[in-house]
């Protein structure tokens, strides 16, 4: 009998033992260590970066990932101003407007003058043909950029005609990116042509896809589809860093462009290594480690460290223009009814899920525009689908509607972390205030984009980033029809039609947030739910680590400006 | 022997032929494609310009006979991911990482396992004996990123002993040490409590034996009976399973490549499927398909070498 | 002529039964075997709790308690605390029993049903047929589990499986679990073929069907059915396994595996949150491994005794 009885006490002993250890984890504090003012001889950072890069290639380059690292390492004309979301001049010398007579009288014609000095890593000059090519091959249907099609296609002069180009022989492929109004004048001189006026062509100017190529390091690898130009030792870099390494899988090392050209701009870094981890409790543990500098804090550890005083010199945090939404198929009942749709969206507790499932990282919204979107972004809109779930029911008891009327409603999300977690909750939410029986759908994230692009699906959990800071980067993709689910309102294309053509900055306001409340107040196309921080733990010896809105990955603006103290 | 080697290996291209096609079939089957558009909406036109680019426009049985024309000539193709990089150089960049994981893990299991399976044998009953029985039941019963995160906060974190997360070569294939011991000792766990389970059970079984009485009888000191007469003959069960185990080690264990953030094969394999890569996806399982082939191959070959008696 | 009644009775003989019947024996064996009784008995309970489930559980499993909001620890009205949201956990661990116990058994029974018959079927019949289904067990064989595992569920979770996610787990799981079953099967019948009683059933002239049924197969199954009950918590850690992975029992349903998988999320903030399922599944894999351990001893009077 003791013998029995010893087995199950050793039992006992290690599962307290192993409990031990992992309360043990929770006993941990951050901080500590003098920083001083003085740069640290070794300037390297260490950030995490949550995944591999899809490609760094600015042609086709999608993922957050793949931005940040094509951000830093190639020059696009123009840049973002991360404070005010304007274009401002890079490569170009200046932004092209009316008054410069860069834009031609008919609005037409874009002229963009490239600076003197701009050269490449290897001291060639950035000339105005590495733009052509550029953008020559973003449109190209060898290529099938995404950006490119998304974007490009139908501003460009002739880039409709290449875009569609399909399994064309290369004789027309030729033809047709010749065909296109995209020129060099000359060596520091560019001209593009649009296919109508546009008040957001300089801003579309100033996004990766869009940076200037090198024609013979692409095709020194490859060709003009399958090429190994990206590799680190291969890529010819134009911006303030260039590829060091690039350890696929494991890590990024971009080190401090030598040639660069701008003063402002030189980084102060040596190098900026990205590490790849996949894992959030790993990268946290990396940082407490001393392995990392700079990490994102999961959603689910924020209330403790928020709370923990020792963090508070560390915790960085600021609102992101992501705005995430749940999103109803029109054409399916019932949210063919704006009263369903009403329903759905006022039986939320936005506040609940952003300070309890968030553990505060948000801020509830009940707009499709981020509040950041100044002055466009309205304070009021949306205050009848605001968290009401006695009003909810009401809609869904009304007579003509009972609770067993709704047959059993699939939400569809793509299933990766932290969406689960969030669909659980709405979910129970609308079992708790309207009785109805929502089925979570998760699918892999290719199943998701086919199920929301093919209108398959009763809801659907989604995102929009910006791109580029503007209304009609956030409303333009609701008109036409063209928005899976199926919302169309002709009065809604008109808003946003007229908005785009206004050419009066106070009228356009006006004008975008008439489109905006067609869509929310009167139709509630979408439930908006909350918007995005990114919340970050960085070490105080990491100085100037600055997160901005727009940051395709924290801090990635200002890479440039950041510093290692001695510590 | 080497005409069973010979036919093996002609086994080997039918059963690669089905498994392609199978694969093949099943992924065209799943829905979603390889197109992961961040979300922005995929227009017709982009969806034409991405099939043409890679060669799904074709008809289904086409594509198939043009990815078998191309395998058998050793062209695996791009990945649909990484448009950049080829199949061929992320299984091999993968494998080296795996693979060398995967043996060290194998030897932790075999060490760990036969040592702690012997002794426990030999000191039956005693408290030694339930000592291993239950940590090898326990270690068994947790699952592995449970096992690796604790480890991470106590040697890595509290301790500050050994990195977090990490694989670099500093070698040859060969890791930085320190790096290697976490991830090994995690993915090497659960082997190493099955391995001791049946080092055990058949230790036992072959000390009943009549030859170990004999040996004893004859008065052989008892590390000589236990050298030359049990452990021979308790080892056919241990290498029936090492195959299997060896098989899945080295092709990479997600888990354990995801916690230590190791960029194993397993890890991109388990990626390629969820994104649809179809390219990772056929290339990846026709080599997983081999290794698991020849490693059975091999501890059959092995049966021999330990046991004369086993003819084939 | 010498009358039978007066012909002494050998001593050793037991007066009782021409046939010692080998599971009676078995179940004696088994239930001296403490640790094998314990684990039955944990298991019984696990099974009265998932059974009624719905009346031992404080909550609903998933009613969402906002006021007190999500990843709280303990208090009076949630023991275990709250998950990630606001769910109470003790609820949904008790609730969880349910598919991890269905999970585990079913996957069992299906491996089981699947793997009799073919490795059956390989060891009785001709070579052809013994060499096709070997090697059809080899290309099962060859596939990555995890490949299998993911496809599969993906390409049926669009049809609509009765039974729904768990369902579909089960059966990826089964259907890459089967071979070893399968070849141990086919292994045991061959062996147990060269056996004398066979060998005189045959003299006698019993029929090939009569002696596959009432001779081979019964004496074939005693490390098969050992080997099955393995199958059961190995088939409860592929669910935790496959969770972390992503390929779990769709939500809201509360399992353990989704549980661990949940709780590693937040595992620097609440690490209790782990704890609480992979005990429960550290809890009923060993006590599954003991059962099987305990029918291994029971069914093999020759097998060493113990652990």
């Amino acid at each position: 009998m003791t013998l029995f009885l010893s087995r199950w006490y050793l039992g006992v002993a290690v599962l307290l033992a192993a409990v031990g250890v992992v309360a043990l984890a929770a006993c941990d504090g951050g901080g500590g260590g003098d920083v001083s003012d003085d740069l640290a001889a070794d300037q390297s950072v260490r950030i995490w970066l949550d995944g591999e890069p899809d490609s760094i290639d600015p042609s086709i380059a999608a993922f957050a990932t793949s931005v940040t690292v094509s951000k830093n390492v190639f020059a696009t004309l123009l840049r973002f101003d991360p404070d005010t979301g304007e274009a401002v001049p890079y490569v170009a010398s200046e932004v092209p407007s009316r008054e410069n007579g860069g834009i031609s009288d008919d609005g037409l014609t874009y002229t963009f003058e490239l600076r003197e000095d701009a050269v490449w890593e290897d001291g060639q000059p950035i000339q105005a043909q590495d733009f052509v090519y550029a953008i020559q091959r973003l449109l190209d249907p060898r290529v099938a950029s995404q950006y490119g099609n998304y974007y490009y296609s139908m501003i460009i002069e002739g880039g409709a005609d290449l875009a569609a180009a399909v399994d064309a022989d290369e004789a027309t492929i030729q033809q047709l990116r010749e065909a296109m109004r995209v020129r060099a004048v000359d060596d520091r001189t560019l001209e593009v042509t649009i296919t109508q006026p546009s008040t957001t062509f300089n801003l579309l100017m100033a996004l990766w896809p869009t940076a200037a190529l090198r024609q013979d390091v692409i095709e020194q690898h490859g060709d003009i589809a399958n090429s190994a130009w990206t590799e680190a030792g291969n890529l010819v870099a134009s911006g303030p860093f260039r590829l060091a390494e690039w350890n696929h899988g494991s890590s990024i090392v971009l080190e401090r462009n030598p040639n660069f050209w701008d003063e402002e701009m030189t980084p102060v870094l040596d190098s900026v290594v990205f590490q790849i981890i996949e894992d959030e409790n790993t990268a946290l543990s990396a940082y407490r480690a001393g392995d990392l500098d700079a990490v994102q804090v999961p959603a689910t550890d924020l209330r403790r460290i928020a709370a923990d005083d020792s963090y508070s010199d560390e915790l960085q945090r600021v609102p992101l223009a992501v705005t995430t939404a749940f999103g109803f198929n029109h054409t399916r009942s019932p949210f063919d009814q704006v009263e369903a749709r009403k329903a759905f969206c006022q039986s939320v507790d936005r506040a609940t899920l952003v300070n309890e499932v968030q553990q505060g990282a948000g801020v509830p919204v009940t707009s499709w525009l981020p509040p950041s979107l100044d002055p466009f972004f309205d304070a009021d809109r949306g205050q009848d689908i605001a968290f009401d779930p006695e009003s909810a029911l009401q809609l869904v008891l009304e007579p003509g509607s009972s609770r067993a009327a709704y047959p059993p409603v699939k939400f569809s999300y793509a299933n990766v972390d932290p969406n689960g977690t969030r669909v659980e909750f709405m979910q129970g939410q609308w079992t708790e205030h309207l009785g109805v029986d929502v089925q979570p759908d998760p699918l892999d994230p290719p199943a998701f984009e086919e199920a929301f692009f093919t209108g398959n699906f009763d809801l659907a959990f989604i995102g929009f980033g910006e791109d580029y800071h503007h209304p009609e980067n956030w409303l333009a993709l609701w008109a036409g029809g063209m928005m899976p689910g199926g919302y169309s309102n002709p009065e809604f294309d008109q808003a946003v039609e007229e908005a785009m053509n206004e050419t009066d900055p106070g009228e356009a306001v006006e004008l975008w947030q008439e489109a905006e409340r067609i869509l929310i107040d009167e139709d509630v196309a979408v439930c908006p739910l909350f918007v995005h921080e990114n919340v970050w733990l960085v070490k105080e010896y990491v100085r100037d680590f600055v997160m901005t809105g727009a940051d395709a990955h924290a801090g990635d603006f200002f890479y440039w400006k950041t510093a290692i103290l001695e510590h | 022997m080497t005409g069973y080697v010979l036919r093996r290996l002609l086994w080997l291209a039918p059963v690669l032929f089905f498994v392609t096609l199978i694969t093949f079939v099943l992924m065209h089957l799943v829905p979603g494609g390889p197109w992961d558009t961040n979300n922005r909406p995929m227009s017709p036109q982009l969806r034409e310009q991405l099939e043409s680019k890679y060669g799904l426009d074709d008809p289904v049985w086409q594509q198939f006979l043009t990815y078998s024309w191309n395998a058998l000539q050793g062209d695996l193709g791009v990945s649909f991911q990484y448009q950049d990089r080829s199949v061929t150089e992320i299984i091999r960049e993968g494998m080296e990482v795996s693979a060398v994981l995967g043996l060290m893990a194998l030897a932790f299991a075999l060490l760990v396992g036969v040592t702690l399976g012997v002794v426990a044998a030999v000191k039956q009953n005693s408290l030694i004996d339930y000592a291993s029985v239950f940590l090898s039941t326990f270690a068994a019963s947790t699952p592995s990123f449970v096992l690796g995160i604790l480890l991470i906060v106590v040697f890595a974190v509290q301790l500050g002993w050994l990195p977090v997360f990490g694989w670099e070569k500093v070698w040859w294939l060969f890791p930085n040490w320190k790096q290697a011991i976490l991830p090994t000792v995690t993915l090497g766990a659960l082997p190493a409590a099955y391995v001791a389970r049946i080092t055990r059970a058949s230790v036992l079984e072959v000390l009943q034996q009549d030859y170990v009485r004999t040996a004893r009888a004859k008065g052989l000191h008892e590390r000589l009976v236990l050298g030359r007469h049990v452990l021979k003959n308790a080892v056919v069960p241990i290498l029936t399973v090492s195959g299997p185990i060896a098989a899945s080690l080295v092709t990479g264990s997600f888990i354990v490549e995801t916690v230590f953030a190791i960029p194993g094969l397993g890890k991109q394999f388990v990626a390629a499927v969820f994104q649809r890569d179809y390219g990772m996806i056929m290339g990846t399982t026709i080599f997983y398909a081999v290794v698991i082939a020849m490693a059975n191959l091999v501890v059959d070959m092995m049966y021999v070498a330990v046991n004369p008696r086993i003819r084939y | 002529m010498v009358r039978a009644a007066t012909i002494p009775r050998p001593r050793e003989v037991e007066p009782q039964a021409e046939q010692r019947s080998l599971w009676r024996d078995a179940l004696r064996r088994f239930l001296r075997n403490r640790l094998a009784v314990v684990s039955i008995l944990v298991v019984l309970s696990l099974a009265v709790a998932a059974v009624f489930a719905g009346q031992i559980a404080p909550h609903d499993p998933s009613a969402q308690d906002c006021a007190t909001g999500a990843l709280r620890g303990s208090s009076a009205d949630h023991l275990l605390g709250t998950d990630a949201t606001c769910r109470d956990v003790l609820s949904r661990l008790i609730h969880g029993t349910r598919v991890s116990l269905s999970v585990g058994v079913l996957t069992a029974v299906a491996v089981f049903l699947v793997a009799v018959p073919i490795g059956a079927l390989a060891a009785l019949s001709t070579r052809l047929v013994d060499n096709l289904l070997m090697r059809f067990t080899d290309l099962t064989y060859a596939f990555p589990d995890l490949l299998m595992i993911i496809l599969l569920s993906r390409v049926l979770a669009d049809t609509a499986v009765p039974g729904g996610s768990v369902a579909i787990i089960i059966l990826a799981i089964s259907l890459v679990g089967w071979v070893t079953i399968a070849r141990l099967v086919r292994a045991q019948m061959l062996l147990q073929r060269e056996r004398e009683y066979v060998q005189a059933a045959e003299a006698i002239g019993a029929s090939r069907w009569r002696i596959a049924v009432t001779h081979l197969l019964p004496n074939s199954l005693g490390p098969v059915i050992v080997a099955v009950t393995f199958v059961v918590p190995q088939a409860i850690f592929a669910e935790a396994a496959l969770s972390f992975i992503g390929i779990g029992v769709t939500p809201p349903q509360a399992t353990w595996g989704g549980m661990v998988e949940a709780g590693y999320a937040a595992v620097y903030s609440v690490p209790m949150l782990v704890v609480y399922p992979a005990a429960a599944i550290a809890i009923t894999m060993m006590a599954f491994t003991f059962i099987g351990d305990g029918l291994r001893d029971a069914l093999d009077p020759r097998a060493v005794r113990g652990f």
